[in-house]
Formats: structure tokens, sequence, C-alpha cells
């Protein structure tokens, strides 16, 4: 599969690097949020609290690279 | 919102946003929603092969999501509610998957199958939504009815429940309702319309391009079965698919190579057949794929090989005669027959130089961007 990035006027190089800084960004905002909303619910509940984390954890390897696969395909 | 609401509004757009990524991805690689799901793309970058596997765990999860919901709800759910509620969050939770393969198994039938692709991503995004969002308000995890939570569960957890301001207790699961209808909004339209010119279409009369895997199931010392499988990449025709290569003939005087000469062989060509499974004897006048018998000594066991993607050659004008069906990843399976003596401790090892040629004209079919 070819991306429209690979044939477009930014590098392929370029593209990625931004991509990826924005997939982290978001991943570690999300994870954050969510750190903070299952704190703020399971005060002292250690085992849903890590129970939850591991999920947003899980959720949010999957959404990094999902946006920025999305990202990249959109970029010119 | 309360603590609560927040981490279930968090919870579910979390879930949208990663399903409806994935429906887009999966419509750029040509899985929906009019692709075949079975037919994979090469991975030759880094970002393709990322979003495959991303797609991969994806659907993986989205499985073990729904199991892990129906335990939630059968464990955690009691300590939250009365009886009656409990068991219509059972109910719903047990019966909303069955539902839901049987509404589309009643599209698919009624609309056919290409609407049937685009109403499973309706439903994927929405439905799992929807259903947790009847659940939490089933259980009494949204909104503003908290009578099933006073003196049961983590104290603390009831403390920061309760902890919220209360003037917008009801408005989680509006949010949760907005979130849900957004994700099927941008998943239809962006499968629908636009996904498809995030990646690049391939001249349909240009070079078709697979990758093919090759696994090599030893039955015993002297003979196995060689498969070649359509592993990814396009579809190819049928009638353009075939194996090409040699099969060997050990020499039945001896046990031991001729010096200064390897075992004799032959080429040939094997059509690819309609069935799942083709098993072709070595003949004189039908040769199988290739596979070469390299005398070893005895007891050599047979080894596993997976071959890396190979790139479809361009077509040729000629047409070897027999070519017969074969679905578009239909694997192919060439059985070679031990050698008429047993004496010969030859161990045949086609992977060792397996090379699945294909011949493939150019896709007659529109083929979606894949190098």
């Amino acid at each position: 599969m070819l991306f429209a990035t690979d044939c477009g006027p930014v590098s392929c190089a370029v593209a990625r690097a931004l991509v990826s800084a924005v997939a982290l960004g978001v991943f570690a905002a999300s994870e954050f949020v969510g750190y903070r909303f299952a704190s703020d619910l399971f005060p002292d509940n250690p085992f849903k609290r890590r129970g939850t984390l591991a999920y947003l954890t899980v959720m949010n390897c999957l959404l990094a690279p999902l946006l920025g696969v999305v990202l990249y395909a959109l970029f010119p | 919102m309360n603590a609560r609401d927040r981490l279930a509004v968090y919870l579910v757009g979390q879930f949208v946003a990663v399903t409806v990524l994935a429906t887009l991805v999966g419509a750029m690689l040509g899985r929906f929603p009019f692709g075949g799901p079975l037919t994979r793309p090469v991975a030759t970058t880094i970002p393709t092969w990322l979003a495959m596997r991303t797609l991969e765990a994806v659907g993986v999860l989205v499985l073990l999501g729904y199991v892990g919901a129906i335990a939630a709800v059968l464990l955690g759910g009691r300590s939250l509610v009365g009886r009656a509620r409990y068991r219509s969050a059972v109910a719903i939770t047990t019966l909303s998957l069955p539902c839901l393969v049987l509404l589309l198994v009643a599209g698919w039938v009624v609309v056919g199958a290409r609407l049937g692709q685009l109403l499973a991503v309706t439903a994927l995004v929405g439905g799992v939504g929807l259903l947790a969002l009847v659940v939490a308000v089933t259980l009494g995890l949204l909104g503003g009815d908290r009578s099933g939570d006073a003196g049961v569960g983590d104290r603390s957890d009831d403390r920061s429940a309760g902890s919220g301001d209360g003037s917008g207790r009801d408005t989680a699961p509006l949010v949760v309702a907005a979130l849900v209808c957004l994700g099927v909004l941008v998943g239809v339209v962006g499968v629908a319309g636009g996904a498809d010119a995030l990646v690049e279409e391939r001249d349909r009369f240009g070079v078709p391009q697979a990758a093919f895997e090759t696994t090599y199931e030893p039955v015993n010392e002297t003979h196995g079965v060689l498969t070649v499988r359509h592993d990814g990449g396009d579809a190819i025709p049928r009638t353009e698919l075939y194996v090409r290569g040699r099969a060997s003939r050990p020499s039945t005087a001896s046990t031991r190579p001729r010096r200064g000469r390897g075992p004799e062989t032959r080429a040939g060509r094997t059509p690819v057949r309609g069935s799942d499974r083709t098993t072709r004897r070595p003949s004189a006048s039908v040769p199988t794929a290739r596979s070469t018998s390299s005398t070893s000594a005895p007891g050599t066991t047979p080894r596993r090989r997976r071959s890396t993607p190979t790139t479809v050659r361009p077509a040729r004008t000629e047409r070897p005669p027999g070519i017969g069906q074969s679905t578009n990843s239909t694997p192919v399976t060439s059985k070679q027959t031990p050698p008429s003596t047993p004496s010969v401790t030859a161990t045949v090892q086609p992977w060792a130089v397996a090379i699945s040629r294909t011949m493939a004209r150019p896709n007659p079919v529109p083929s979606r961007s894949v190098v």
C-alpha cells in the first residue's frame, strides 16, 4: 500500500517525524487524562485503579498508531 | 458529572475513537467496506506494517472486550444495583452479540454483501457504544439514579463518585450518545467517501503485487507436503495462477549423489485448482511445484520455512495448458510421493529452493494500492 504521502511534496522522513510526535503527544495526553480520571474514581483501591489503567494503556497503544497512520495518510 | 461519569465518558470516547480510526485504516487497507477481508496488502513500508498489525490487534481486542464486558457485568453488577436491574443488565449484555449477529446476517441477506459490510462497520462503531450506554444506565453507573450505590461497594469509590457537583448528572448519557453518534457519522462518511483517497490507486493495468507463504509439512523421512498460499496482496485471477518449478527424481541406484551433479530434476508447471488443496503426484507428464530432493544423511529432519512476500512478475502472454480454477486466496498444495525405492535416503526439502513463481496478467479487477 502506498500512502499518498509517499508521493507528496513533503518528504517521508519529515512527515513520519511529525506524525510520530503527534501520536506520542496524544498517547501521553490520553494516558494522563485517563490516569487522572481513574485515580479520582478509585483513590483507595489500587486493584481497580491499576486494572483500569492497564485497559486505558492498551487502548492508547492502539489509538496512537492508528491516529498516526491516518494523519500520515492525510499528510500532503 | 462526577468522577464515575467522567471516566465512563472518557472510556466510551476512547473506544469510539479507536474503532473509528481502525475502520478508516481498514478502508485504506482495502478491507472495508468493499474489499476482500482475506486479502492483505504487502507490507513494504513501516506505516503499512504498523497499520496492519494495529488493525489486527484492534480486532482481537474488540472480541475480548465483549467477553470482558459480560464478565464485568456478571461479577460487578450485583454489587451496584438490585436484583431486577442486575438481571436486566446481564440479559442485555449476553443477548446483544447474538442479536447483532442476527441483524448483520439479515442485513447481509437483504441488502447484499457490500452494503452488509458497511452495516457491519456501523454496527461495530455504534453498536458496542450503545450497548455500553444501555448497560451503564441500567446498572445506574450514569445519570442521577444512585439508589443502587448506597451502602454497597467500595467506600472510597462511593465517596469519590459522590464528590461531583451534582449539577450535570443527567448530561453523561447525552455526552455518551453524542460521542457514539459522532463516531458512527465519521466512520460511515470516512469509509464511504474519503478513506479511499488517502492511498494511491495503482494503475489497474499495472503489475499486480502479491505475497506467498510456503510451508512444508513432512509426512515421513522421504516425502512431505509443500503448501504455497496466497498470503496477501492483490487478488489474482484464478485462470492466471499456476506454480512452476522442478521436481527431482533421485537416483535409484545409489544412496549417494553422483559426483559432480546433483539429483535429477525435471521442470514443469502445476495448475492451481479451485479446491483448497491440490495434490499432485510427480510424473513425467505432469510436474509438480518446484521441489528438490537433496540427498542427505538418513534421519535428516526436514525443516519448515516461511517465505517472504513475493512480487508477482509481469504477465506473460502464454498460458500453460490445463490451468485450473483457483480462488484468489486458495492454498496450493503440492504433494510429493516417496521415491520408488526405499533404499534412497533422500529428504524432500522443497523449501530450500522453493520458488513459487506466479504468472499473472494485469488484474482485470480494479485493485487497491499494494506494493
